[in-house]
């Protein structure tokens, strides 16, 4: 018995928790603004594991992180910009073009990474630094909470105070007030004067940074190697998570912290050696809930009045 | 330029000529003029390039060609912002307003200047100090939503003023108003301009403009026909400069009337709005055989609520509704069919048409198993003949028949769904503001339309926010006051007793 | 009500070639963008592509291998092409086509009393049901409560994966072989060969006879293609016009999940002869591409399945011959679905000139 609950809560299920709700707090936050703007991005997962990507050639081939993470933010920032050519300039469908970014980025980096390493698919190529783990000083030497909390990456540490700024931005601030008009009605943002697209572009730029970022931190922080598709779906499950949260930072940090945990819980599972649970259904585990989540929170959703919808100026 | 300066002329628009989208000319070489303190009322019909010469003063638009000087500088925008900043603002016939936002932040929403930081208490208060001293006064902390039409433009007004315009551009006011909030509105704007503003109305009621304006220009057909001052102007002349020599209006048809039995039965009907609000608090209402009941009201008294419950968008709290002696429940848009109704939505696009596919599908997309056989495959020929029936009713113009929907005008567009909806041959019609956004021909056409469906014996509910156009038609006026039938009067009651009862209820 | 000066096109036909033209300029365009990554990999792109038209439709054996290709891909595109229209996003076809797969390979090996005439329909009717039935929880959600099916049938692909992949590794594992895969099929299970020497199956001929025809028929001339774009371009003024949209919703994902799972069982009687959990490289995922790049059109999606078979297995022998990188497909892919967007957008542009207006 107290070995199940060892396995349900310990500080090492803490931290990993910790640790895996990084990247989706990264990319959520951008996307939660991109959302709030009127804009349905789903390529934030195509942009998270572009990131992944080119953030472990960079550092592969430098023996650099920092190099590895500009390039990720380069590639991250150019898909993005090209995402909000075709939808924001061209009014091209929302939906479709973050799909076909998402298809693009598994063809392009299962390419690439098969062109650079051609042998690799049998060895994978693996960094030789990764993303440092930053303690900080006196607080992670708290009993429990230290190791759980202050002893991760300088990205996490940001990734976590991201969400409060995320929330003060959104309703304390004039940028915050015109990002909510142009989300509810573009229509009417740009008779009053806004510049919709302007504040799209740069909402959508801000996110290719995080994205990028969160996709770095699979590769270069959680491992040192980059595996076809290492996302893994998550991207679509920040999404999710913003949707499931109505479009509140602090909700979804909630939804984060949860499906973090359930993922945590996973890869315990399986550290575990625990046979009764095939390794399968650990791993199912994540997809289960978000399944489940969405079948019961996820129910005639209302988000920003036009959230999806094309927007072309009239000239 | 301070020749035009010394004239008084604080606006100057020269030569302005428009081309939509390098397709549609709106506009033809027009001009205007402003003097400060005046109110100068843009008059035309609908299309006739009104809102855009005022989009494009106030920065919406840019012209195709021509020069626009503002107190004596050219100038050119590319923005409204540009425009604000020469002191411009316009309140659009749909107001600017974001409804999830309070007072405050959509009247900050209008200021460039406003702070990174906000703190929403003090600003509510600024706000508020400026309503009072501009005699304008609002609850700040209002959610817009919970505003009535009225005090929705009080907004509107306040936030043009807030941001320091000095020359108001308001297109058609008045539209979404009743009488006594016309008045009062009137007088705001007298007010204004006494204190050194100057105001454009712009409008296509007659009435009207000779009521308020100082001088006034005449559109026609993205053409200008004329200004006058109010003194060389008269109802008659305008209404010619209006329309144009040579264009007959045809006379309303005669008001032959079967009365027959009650067809739709209302009872107790409670609706709730989108924000749990109860919009529809116990409607009862019946309509009979052969009649038109104009269900008039001002914008937001329930009657959209009301509407959409009767169409199967929106779900009932409470009440019955009974259709020719029997209940009917759970009422879901595809049932109206079956029932042998029809519908004009008021939003065409949203509710009305596929954008995407044809003009033809659009036309026959009621009637599909008539153009099918029994294998459900489309016959192209009757396809094509059904849709030239439709087509010819009100006579759409269409590049094709296989162009899609979405490439026709708006007027294009409600007269495909008009012609559709009445090619039906229903029993019921609701009709919600069937002719808006069409020219005086098509609109007396549709109103011809709606009469000989009456003369047929069947039930029209007209709902429409022009008054006028009620008037005309029904044999019976129920007015909607807070959700709440306030009264039913005959077209030939005095108009002010209906206007009293939309604006303040039953009485007595 | 006709278009200006003397044209001898009609528009229907006007705008057909404009999607031909764009959809063309999007597969150059990827082949261009492929042809400098051929380069910078230090091999003569003439060279590679000449081995490209080689190996997928330079000889018989390679015309006959590319539609062996084309065949799963062309299935899932033609069901995805259905939903497509009414503009509901299943992303999951990838695993509603491993289920379908999986039912195939377990079943092939219960069924072998009965006839194969009888045992081989049935089989690949079950599969399809398979597909179906994964889908069957997001076509309700969506139906009833409006959840959001792009997310439930992505989520739903994944526990598809993990749960073949336990199912391959555990209960259904050839119990004599080392990789986890059902046992082989006895050759009675099997889709018969019909052109003798190569390994064209009779399941090549379900999308292209069968279902080919059926989508020409239903989305091109019947009230039912009609219902689903409604459904696709304005589900409101659909319900007026007489649709359920709930039984629409619900019957095209549903029949998107059986094409996906049918291609899976085709997969297996017809080339595989077992489960595995690679049968597939992705073929749910070129669906989609091929749906867009067809323009849900039920002959486009055919004509791209097999241009999309010809380029993957194009890619393969340029691999052999002309030191390409393997995966060269999978970039081709990303490159077309890209330039589908942008033809999209070209369409959009040029379409609107194409009609013209009337003031």
């Amino acid at each position: 018995m107290s070995e199940f609950i060892d396995l349900l809560i310990s500080v090492g299920i803490a931290s990993a928790m910790i640790r895996l709700m990084t990247p989706l707090l990264l990319a959520g936050v951008g996307e939660l603004f991109v959302q709030k703007s009127g804009v349905l991005n789903l390529g934030v997962e195509g942009i998270m594991l572009f990131g992944a990507f080119f953030a472990f050639i960079g550092t592969f081939f430098t023996g650099n992180v920092g190099y590895g993470l500009a390039l990720a933010i380069v590639v991250g920032v150019a898909i993005n910009l090209l995402f909000a050519f075709l939808t924001v300039s061209m009014a091209v469908d929302q939906v479709v073009t973050g799909l076909a970014i998402n298809i693009a980025a598994i063809g392009t980096t299962s390419y690439l990474y098969r062109a650079t390493f051609p042998y690799a698919t049998a060895i994978p190529a693996k960094t030789e630094t990764i993303i440092e783990v930053e303690p900080i000083p006196f607080l992670s030497s708290i009993p429990y909470i230290g190791p759980a909390l202050f002893s991760h990456t300088v990205f996490t540490y940001a990734a976590l105070l991201l969400v409060p700024v995320a929330a003060f931005m959104i309703s304390r601030t004039s940028w915050g007030l015109r990002v909510k008009a142009i989300g509810e009605d573009p229509h009417v943002a740009d008779l009053l004067g806004l510049n919709v697209v302007r504040t799209r572009y740069f909402i959508l730029i801000m996110e290719g940074v995080l994205a990028a970022l969160a996709g770095s931190m699979l590769s270069i922080s959680q491992y040192n190697m980059f595996l076809d598709n290492m996302t893994q779906g998550r991207g679509y499950i920040v999404v999710a998570l913003i949707i499931l949260g109505r479009w509140s930072p602090i909700n979804f940090l909630a939804g984060s912290l949860f499906f973090a945990y359930i993922d945590a819980l996973q890869l315990r599972i399986q550290a575990a050696g625990i046979t009764i649970i095939p390794y399968q259904f650990a791993l199912m585990l994540p997809y289960l809930a978000s399944f489940a989540a969405l079948a019961l929170v996820g129910r005639r959703v209302k988000g920003p009045a036009s959230l999806a919808k094309p927007y072309k100026k009239v000239k | 330029m301070t020749e035009q300066l010394s004239a008084g002329l604080i606006v100057s628009m020269q030569g302005i000529t428009k081309v939509y989208e390098g397709q549609v000319l709106a506009l033809e070489d027009v001009d205007f003029d402003l003097r400060k303190g005046e109110i100068h009322v843009l008059l035309g019909e609908n299309g006739a390039g009104k809102s855009t010469l005022m989009k494009i003063l106030a920065g919406a638009l840019k012209p195709t060609e021509g020069r626009i000087f503002v107190k004596g500088r050219e100038v050119s925008f590319s923005s409204p912002r540009d425009a604000y900043r020469e002191g411009i603002g316009m309140v659009h016939q749909h107001f600017t307003l974001i409804p999830s936002l309070n007072v405050a932040e959509n009247i900050l929403l209008g200021d460039e200047k406003m702070d990174f930081l906000l703190h929403m208490p003090k600003i509510a208060d600024t706000v508020m100090k400026f309503a009072d001293r501009v005699n304008l006064s609002v609850d700040a902390r209002t959610p817009l939503h919970t505003l009535s039409v009225g005090e929705k433009q009080r907004v509107e007004i306040l936030k043009l003023l807030y941001r320091g315009a000095d020359i108001m551009i308001f297109d058609e006011p008045t539209s979404v108003l009743g009488g006594l909030e016309v008045e009062s509105f009137f007088e705001t704007l007298r007010s204004l301009t006494a204190q050194g503003s100057s105001a454009i109305l712009v409008t296509h009621k007659i009435s009207e403009a000779m009521n308020i304006a100082d001088r006034l220009t005449v559109l026609r057909k993205g053409k200008k026909i004329a200004t006058l001052t109010k003194d060389e102007a008269d109802e008659r002349k305008l209404v010619e400069l209006m329309i144009g020599p040579g264009e007959v209006i045809p006379p309303p048809p005669s008001a032959e009337r079967k009365t027959g039995s009650v067809v739709l039965k209302i009872r107790g009907l409670q609706v709730f709005d989108d924000l749990g609000n109860l919009a529809v608090r116990g409607v009862n209402l019946d309509l009979f055989e052969g009649e038109i009941l104009g269900l008039a009201g001002v914008e937001g008294n329930g009657q959209e609520e009301l509407v959409e419950t009767l169409v199967g968008l929106r779900k009932a709290h409470g009440g019955t509704i009974e259709y020719q002696g029997a209940r009917i429940r759970n009422l879901k848009p595809r049932d109206l069919l079956d029932l042998g109704w029809a519908y004009i939505p008021a939003d065409r696009l949203g509710r009305g048409v596929a954008p995407e596919l044809d003009v033809m599908l659009n036309c026959c997309m009621k009637k599909l198993d008539e153009v099918a056989d029994k294998f459900k495959l489309i016959n192209q020929r009757n396809l094509s003949e059904l849709a030239k029936k439709v087509i010819s009713m009100l006579g759409v113009k269409a590049p094709s028949q296989k162009a899609p929907v979405k490439y026709l005008s708006g007027g294009n567009i409600q007269k495909l769904i008009v012609g559709r909806e009445a090619h039906l041959n229903p029993k019921l019609l609701i009709a919600e503001q069937p002719t808006a956004g069409l020219d005086v021909k098509t609109t007396n056409l549709t109103h011809s339309i709606l009469l000989e469906m009456r003369n047929r014996g069947a039930s029209v509910l007209l709902v429409s926010t022009n008054l006028d156009e009620i008037l005309k038609l029904s044999d019976r006026i129920a007015v909607i006051y807070k959700g709440e039938i306030a009264g039913i009067f005959s077209p030939k009651d005095d108009v002010g007793l209906i206007g009293t009862c939309m604006l303040r209820g039953k009485q007595g | 009500m006709h278009a200006k000066g003397k044209t001898r096109l009609s528009l229907r036909q006007k705008l057909l070639l404009l999607r031909l033209g764009t959809a063309f300029i999007a597969i150059v365009a990827a082949l261009l963008i492929a042809s400098i990554l051929i380069v910078s990999a230090g091999a003569n792109p003439l060279s590679a592509f000449y081995h490209m038209y080689v190996g997928s439709i330079g000889s018989f054996p390679a015309l006959v291998e590319t539609l062996v290709r084309a065949t799963p891909i062309m299935l899932v595109s033609q069901g995805l092409a259905v939903a497509f229209r009414a503009r509901l996003w299943n992303i999951g076809a990838e695993g509603q086509l491993l289920i379908g797969g999986t039912v195939a390979g377990a079943l092939g090996l219960y069924l072998h009393a009965l006839p194969q005439p009888l045992a081989v329909p049935l089989i690949l009717l079950a599969s399809g049901l398979g597909g179906a039935v994964w889908i069957v929880i997001p076509a309700l959600l969506r139906a009833y409560y409006e959840v959001n099916e792009i997310f439930t049938t992505l989520m739903s692909y994944y526990i598809a994966l993990y749960f073949v992949s336990f199912l391959l590794s555990g209960p259904l594992r050839d119990p004599v072989g080392l990789f986890p895969e059902t046992t082989t099929l006895p050759k009675e299970m099997m889709l018969p060969i019909i052109i003798k020497e190569t390994r064209f199956h009779a399941g090549i001929l379900i999308p292209l006879m069968i279902f080919g025809p059926l989508l020409y028929m239903v989305i091109g001339r019947s009230t039912v293609g009609v219902k689903l774009s409604m459904v696709g371009c304005n589900p409101t003024a659909a319900q007026y016009a007489g649709v359920d949209l709930k039984r629409v919703t619900v019957f095209s994902l549903l029949f998107s999940g059986f094409l996906a799972g049918l291609a899976g069982g085709v997969e297996v009687l017809g080339i595989q002869s077992k489960m595995r959990l690679d049968i597939s490289p992705g073929y749910g995922f070129t669906g989609i591409v091929v749906a867009l790049l067809g323009y849900m059109d039920p002959i486009g999606v055919m004509v791209a399945s097999m241009i999309m078979g010809g380029l993957i297995n194009g890619s393969t022998t340029m691999h052999r011959l002309d030191r390409v990188p393997v995966g060269m497909a999978f970039m081709i892919q990303a490159m077309v679905v890209i330039f589908v967007m942008v033809g999209y957008l070209l369409y959009d542009r040029f379409s609107r000139k194409v009609v013209g207006r009337v003031e």
